[in-house]
């Protein structure tokens, strides 16, 4: 990296990085200040009131729900995406037709929300096609959108949207790693899984990196087939922090949303900071 | 015993290959399918009664006809298609502009407070929609922009998302390269002209398919932003077409489904090339 | 794979480019808006015993109209002086002496004229010249449409079918239609028909059918669309310099033939085309461009051009309301009409299919955005919770204002009120009743009872018939609702057990309520029947029972009043109230002021206006009236009006028994009795959409048996809980 010591070089960085900053302060920034702000007034009339905000939302129980079923999610599905996906990209760079399997696996990033949304009603709901199947059977009919298992189908939901594109991203990664390194350690004498476990995986690093944001990112992106399906009103297992915004939206509390969203930014502003440092420190 | 190995690995992904396929096979078969089929299928979901959902997986009158009512029958689709295609091709356009230097910058350069502010770009990126679009409101409002398109277009275009796909893609390009362009005698602007654009395609790539598919499925902004029906995005037609017009709905899902496939197929090529490429600099 | 990528490339390609071409007229050119410069309404009311008024037409020169029904002629002066009425003896000969006659169109040559004879039920039509020859004629079909062109030719529509009536009598189809038409219209050298499909153009000099102009059709279409279910009425004629005026409800508007758009020139709201009591007959240009509307109830209206009229309204009232509202409408409609310096803005959250929360999700942006509306009616939402936030204001700050002297309801108007303030009015309120022979009635005290008394009936007497009527189950759980919330939330939280039972019931009347398999209806198509139309099912037929609100005092009030003169005698009867309680009674048209509203002034002027005795008698079907002026005026028209007699035969399904209604206006001791009543009502039933629909989508699901009666109810619950402690 080269350090920015000469002014031109200076003046080019500030340059490059001005349109991208000025947009991200007027559209996010200063938005993102004005809920702060917000978060320590009352909803539409507006009067001060400090932190009081905070202490009503701490103790709310919606907020909890919805804090402890998004936190559950994320918990369960990025690790579960990052296992899986890496599985089978390790697989794929062992065997040819890669195109065509990349393919397959891209395929449901590319449907459209509402198609999914649809075709899921088609499969899960209390009188769809997999409960035909299960009570032609023997089996008795599950409720998979009403119950506990709406969680599940919501995790499925993930897992299968994202597998394609984080595969892509594991392969890319194993393909950078020289070719020449993997022919060393193996003229070296060094098994599969050495090479798995001392070369492969500590280069994969900055690409885990990559993985897990984005991971996250489209963890909560799930909001949407949640809602179209299920409504504002779902069942708890699936209740999100959207959720929860969408409803405090519609009922004019501002103040709840504002002092949420703080809490939020902080929460994720601490994860990242942490995850960060744990990558550095092990360089 | 590598023929097991691979027999086995074959057959995993096939099952995988079936399983991921299932309801996009469901999404193409349906719309074939005649509407007395169709009926079969959609009606116990809107209808009283216990009912359940049955499949014909092979139509039995396979027909074309849902695909001539939407295209011909229904103009209101073609409003709503261009109203994607412009509002997300303007969106890609700007976003390439905005993002490439910005990555560009964080991936070169070392300034003050670098850290920080990527971190906050990262931040932002995730934080979901609901709990910015109050905040929004009120700009979007301020400058005059809401119920028109360039409402869902300018927050987009200075998304984080682009910065940090790209970022990556900047990020594995060797030092030295850019630096024997720069005892040449290359100024900052034409290093990222022909060293970084050409060497990062593959992270300019990726971000293009990626964006591209997140912004044609874009839902919450168009439906807080704007009112007006006419300037609708393709994303929000499908949801508000009713269960009774599922036969139209599926259709049009195959038909947006259909640039976004064609923009990865190609994209898909172009990413392998720029792996190949990247591998081979090796 | 390069084929592939070929051809999905060209498939985009062509899919842009078909777009592009199919909007590229999508900016519509606005018409400048003149500052100055508009139409006045003069209205003449010609008669008020009207059935309904024909087609506006020049005869000898002359703007005529008839009454359609009686052979009533109204002919109307250019010079502004009062409309003539006469009796056209041409028509009056060939009246039938029992049956009647309809006048469909007329001209200056002759009339087209449907009579139908009241022993065979049958109708004939035959063309009446003006020196009183019959021509009959050889038609089958319903006649919806008729009429004469400026030539004098006659045009009809009948049996999906355009045709063409020559003098000799024959009979020629001329274009196909759709099955419900609209309306038709012949204007200059065009037939114009509007029917479910679009707008239809038929060139009478060429004979041939002619492409209806985009502008045109677009415009037409929109309002049909807009309208939904409810009935159009809308009707057009032809305007100096090859214009057409069209007249809706939204107001009339001016199209150029061959132009790009549609212009409005007046509108509807503060006239009185936008007067939902009033239903458009016809419109009809001058020579000297102002314009006579007709109207059903036998007004009629000119419109005539000021010049000096000033547009631009220096005083706005914005108006919200989540639902369109019959009250609501007649009042704005009133108050736009009584003060025309006010431009009104009204907006309805839940139009074209707006689902709930996107209507909430636009009006906070409005409020956020600095936009809030002026005035607000709550029905529907969440009144309590603006409350907490200070959204609406304190109406007792200026109550002398509406309150004169003490001439309300305070029991029904101040039902919310919260100490000594008050933030939201009801402007009208209905009363829940229960209805079933009298026996029965004694026991009927709860919905269970009423479920119960279905479900054993339908075991024991296996009638075929419904005993107790639902279109749509969501119906049922709605009105089901007014009778039992006051148990469920009694007790300021949800009561899971009554909940459940509450389900239990919806499900047992929407089962037990029909017989399998076998449907009767009684021919009530896609709407809900009334309290009293159920209470005629009582009458009619055993073991059947009647839920509902009693809205109005005729066909409501005065109908229950006039049981005991049923003839035979029966045993059917009534009591308000909902069973468990009998002093419920439901608010409507809630009106608050918003606080961040930018005009408070002209609301509390509005408000005022609300109340007042003369707008209180108006919309008299949506409710009863709040203002004891009014309602002393609605008590007192046994003495006047002698149209309030009037009979049913009501026949039993199995056509054994008939029963003979004559249903007068109450009496005077009855008018105490009803009053009394009302002053003492004490339990307002106002649940808020987000959580009727949650009970809705619940009650329907357990009912069609997607999942458990307790299944439901749970379900309800848990989700009823999220929504308090959000």
């Amino acid at each position: 990296m080269t350090k920015c010591k000469t002014k031109k070089q200076n003046v080019y960085c500030l340059l490059f990085l001005l349109p991208s900053l000025l947009g991200v302060m007027i559209f996010i920034f200063i938005p993102f200040l004005d809920s702060v702000r917000k978060s320590f007034f009352t909803a539409v009339s507006e009067k001060f009131i400090g932190a009081k905000n905070y202490e009503v939302i701490m103790k709310n129980d919606a907020f909890a729900l919805a804090v402890k079923n998004t936190a559950l999610f994320t918990a369960v599905c990025i690790p579960a995406l990052i296992i899986i996906s890496f599985f089978l990209s390790y697989m794929i760079t062992k065997i040819k037709c890669i195109r065509l399997i990349k393919s397959v696996l891209l395929f449901p990033l590319a449907i459209p929300t509402a198609a999914m949304v649809l075709i899921w009603q088609i499969l899960f709901s209390d009188n769809g096609y997999i409960n035909n199947i299960l009570v032609s059977t023997g089996h008795g009919s599950v409720s998979f959108l009403s119950s506990k298992t709406a969680f599940w189908v919501l995790v499925g939901s993930y897992i299968w949207k994202n597998l394609g594109y984080t595969v892509i991203l594991w392969v890319t990664g194993i393909m950078k790693i020289s070719g020449s390194v993997i022919e060393a350690a193996k003229v070296d004498g060094a098994g599969e899984a050495d090479i798995l476990f001392r070369i492969i995986i500590p280069n994969l690093k900055p690409t885990l990196y990559t993985i897990t944001i984005i991971s996250f990112l489209n963890s909560f992106k799930v909001f949407r087939e949640a809602f179209l399906v299920a409504g504002a009103y779902p069942h708890d297992s699936i209740y999100l922090l959207q959720h929860l915004f969408n409803n405090w939206f519609i009922n004019m509390d501002f103040d709840k949303m504002a002092a949420a969203a703080v809490l939020v930014f902080s929460v994720i502003f601490a994860a990242i900071v942490l995850l960060q440092r744990m990558w550095n420190k092990e360089d | 015993m590598k023929k097991i190995r691979f027999a086995s690995i074959y057959f995993l992904f096939a099952v995988i290959g079936a399983v991921i396929l299932f309801p996009v096979l469901i999404a193409v078969i349906l719309p074939i399918q005649d509407s007395d089929e169709l009926e079969r299928t959609f009606a116990p979901l809107a209808e009283t009664g216990s009912r359940y959902v049955s499949i014909d997986y092979i139509p039995q009158y396979p027909t074309l006809k849902n695909f001539s009512k939407l295209l011909l029958y229904t103009p209101e689709f073609y409003k709503v298609f261009w109203n994607s295609i412009l509002v997300v091709g303007s969106i890609l356009l700007f976003q390439l502009l905005v993002a490439v230097p910005s990555a560009w910058a964080f991936a070169k350069f070392r300034f003050k407070g670098k850290e920080l502010l990527f971190n906050l770009y990262v931040i932002f990126m995730l934080m979901p929609f609901q709990i910015m679009m109050l905040s929004q409101y009120i700009v979007l409002d301020g400058m005059h922009l809401m119920n028109t398109r360039l409402s869902i277009i300018l927050p987009a275009i200075f998304s984080t998302f682009p910065v940090f796909l790209i970022y990556r893609g900047f990020a594995d390009i060797p030092d030295d390269v850019e630096d024997s362009a720069r005892i040449d005698g290359a100024n900052e602007l034409q290093v990222l002209l022909r060293i970084g654009i050409p060497l990062g395609k593959s992270g300019i790539l990726s971000c293009l398919v990626l964006s591209f598919l997140d912004l044609w499925n874009m839902v919450e902004q168009p439906l807080a932003f704007i009112k007006d029906k006419k300037l609708f995005p393709l994303s929000l037609y499908l949801p508000m077409l009713d269960i009774k017009n599922a036969d139209i709905m599926l259709t049009a899902a195959i038909v947006t489904l259909i640039p976004a496939v064609f923009v990865f197929i190609i994209g898909q090529d172009f990413l392998e090339q720029g792996i190949i490429a990247t591998a081979l600099k090796e | 794979m390069k084929r592939t990528l070929k051809a999905a490339a060209l498939f985009s390609a062509l899919m842009t480019l078909s777009s592009l071409a199919g909007c590229s007229d999508e900016e519509q050119q606005q018409a400048v808006k003149l500052s100055k410069g508009g139409y006045v309404e003069s209205v003449m009311e010609v008669d008020s015993d009207v059935f309904s008024l024909s087609e506006l037409e020049l005869i000898d020169n002359k703007l005529t109209t008839f009454d359609s029904m009686f052979c009533n002629e109204y002919v109307i002066p250019n010079d502004g002086s009062d409309v003539e009425t006469s009796v056209n003896q041409t028509m009056k000969k060939i009246e039938p002496s029992d049956g009647y006659m309809t006048l469909l169109a007329s001209s200056e040559n002759g009339y087209f004229i449907s009579r139908t004879s009241g022993a065979s039920f049958e109708t004939e039509y035959l063309l009446l010249s003006s020196e009183g020859e019959e021509k009959k004629l050889d038609i089958d079909d319903f006649i919806a449409h008729a009429e004469y062109s400026e030539s004098g030719r006659l045009f009809m529509v009948g049996g999906e079918n355009l045709c063409e009536v020559a003098e000799n009598g024959s009979v020629k189809p001329l274009m196909t239609v759709g099955e419900n038409v609209i309306n038709m219209d012949v204007i200059g050298d065009n037939v114009i028909v509007i029917d479910e499909k679009g707008v239809h153009f038929y060139d009478i000099k060429n004979d041939k059918e002619a492409e209806a102009p985009k502008a045109l059709s677009d415009f037409l279409g929109e309002y049909v669309n807009k309208a939904g279910s409810e009935e159009v009425r809308i009707d057009m004629c032809k305007a100096p310099n090859d214009s057409i005026c069209i007249a809706c409800s939204d107001g009339i508007y001016k199209y150029i033939l061959n132009g790009n758009n549609v212009e409005q020139i007046v509108d509807g709201v503060s006239c009185s085309l936008g007067n939902p009591s009033l239903k458009l007959s016809s419109i009809y240009c001058c020579d000297d461009e102002s314009m006579v509307v007709a109207f059903d109830e036998g007004t009629i209206s000119r419109f005539s051009y000021d010049p000096e009229m000033e547009n631009d309204k220096a005083v706005v009232l914005k108006v919200y309301a989540l639902e369109k509202d019959e009250v609501l409408s007649q009042l704005i409609n009133g108050y736009a009409s009584q003060n025309r310096d006010v431009k009104i803005d009204f907006q309805i959250g839940m139009k074209d299919g707006t689902t709930y929360e996107d209507a909430m999700k636009d009006f906070t942006t409005q409020v956020l955005s600095g936009n809030a509306p002026d005035l607000i009616m709550l029905d529907g939402m969440d009144i309590d919770n603006y409350i907490d936030k200070n959204m609406l204001c304190d109406l007792s700050s200026f109550e002398s204002e509406w309150n004169k002297d003490g001439k309300l309801l305070d029991n029904i108007v101040k039902w919310n009120k919260k100490g000594d303030k008050v933030f939201n009015v009801a402007c009208k309120f209905t009363i829940p009743a229960i209805g079933a022979d009298s026996d029965d009635l004694k026991k009927l005290n709860s919905l269970e009872d009423i479920a119960g008394f279905i479900k054993d009936n339908r075991k024991q007497y296996d009638d075929r018939f419904p005993l107790m009527y639902f279109e749509k189950p969501e119906q049922l759980v709605k009105t089901a609702l007014i009778y039992e919330s006051g148990d469920i939330f009694g007790s300021g939280k949800i009561d899971s057990d009554k909940l459940e039972k509450f389900f239990g019931s919806c499900y047992d009347i929407n089962k037990y309520n029909e017989k399998g398999g076998e449907y009767v209806s009684y021919g009530y198509d896609g709407n809900e029947m009334s309290f009293v139309d159920r209470l005629f099912n009582v009458i009619r037929e055993d073991h059947t029972v009647a839920v509902g609100t009693v809205n109005t005092f005729n066909y409501d009030l005065n109908i229950l009043e006039s049981l005991n003169g049923l003839t035979p005698e029966n045993n059917a009867d009534y009591k308000l109230g909902t069973g468990r309680n009998g002093k419920v009674f439901v608010p409507k048209c809630n009106l608050g002021i918003i606080e961040a509203g930018k005009n408070h002034e002209e609301a509390e002027k509005f408000i005022a206006y609300a109340l007042g005795a003369e707008p209180q008698k108006l919309a008299e079907e949506s409710g009863f009236s709040v203002n004891t002026d009014a309602l002393s005026w609605f008590y007192k028209k046994n003495e006047n009006d002698i149209n309030n007699f009037y009979g049913y035969d009501l026949t039993s399904l199995d056509e054994s028994k008939t029963f003979v209604f004559d249903i007068k206006w109450i009496t005077n001791k009855q008018a105490k009795e009803f009053d009394e009543f009302i002053r003492a009502l004490d339990t307002p039933f106002a649940v808020d959409k987000a959580t009727e629909q949650i009970i809705v989508n619940n009650g329907i699901e357990c009912m069609n048996d997607s999942v458990s009666i307790s299944e439901a109810a749970s379900k309800t619950v848990s989700q009823l809980e999220l929504k308090m402690k959000e």
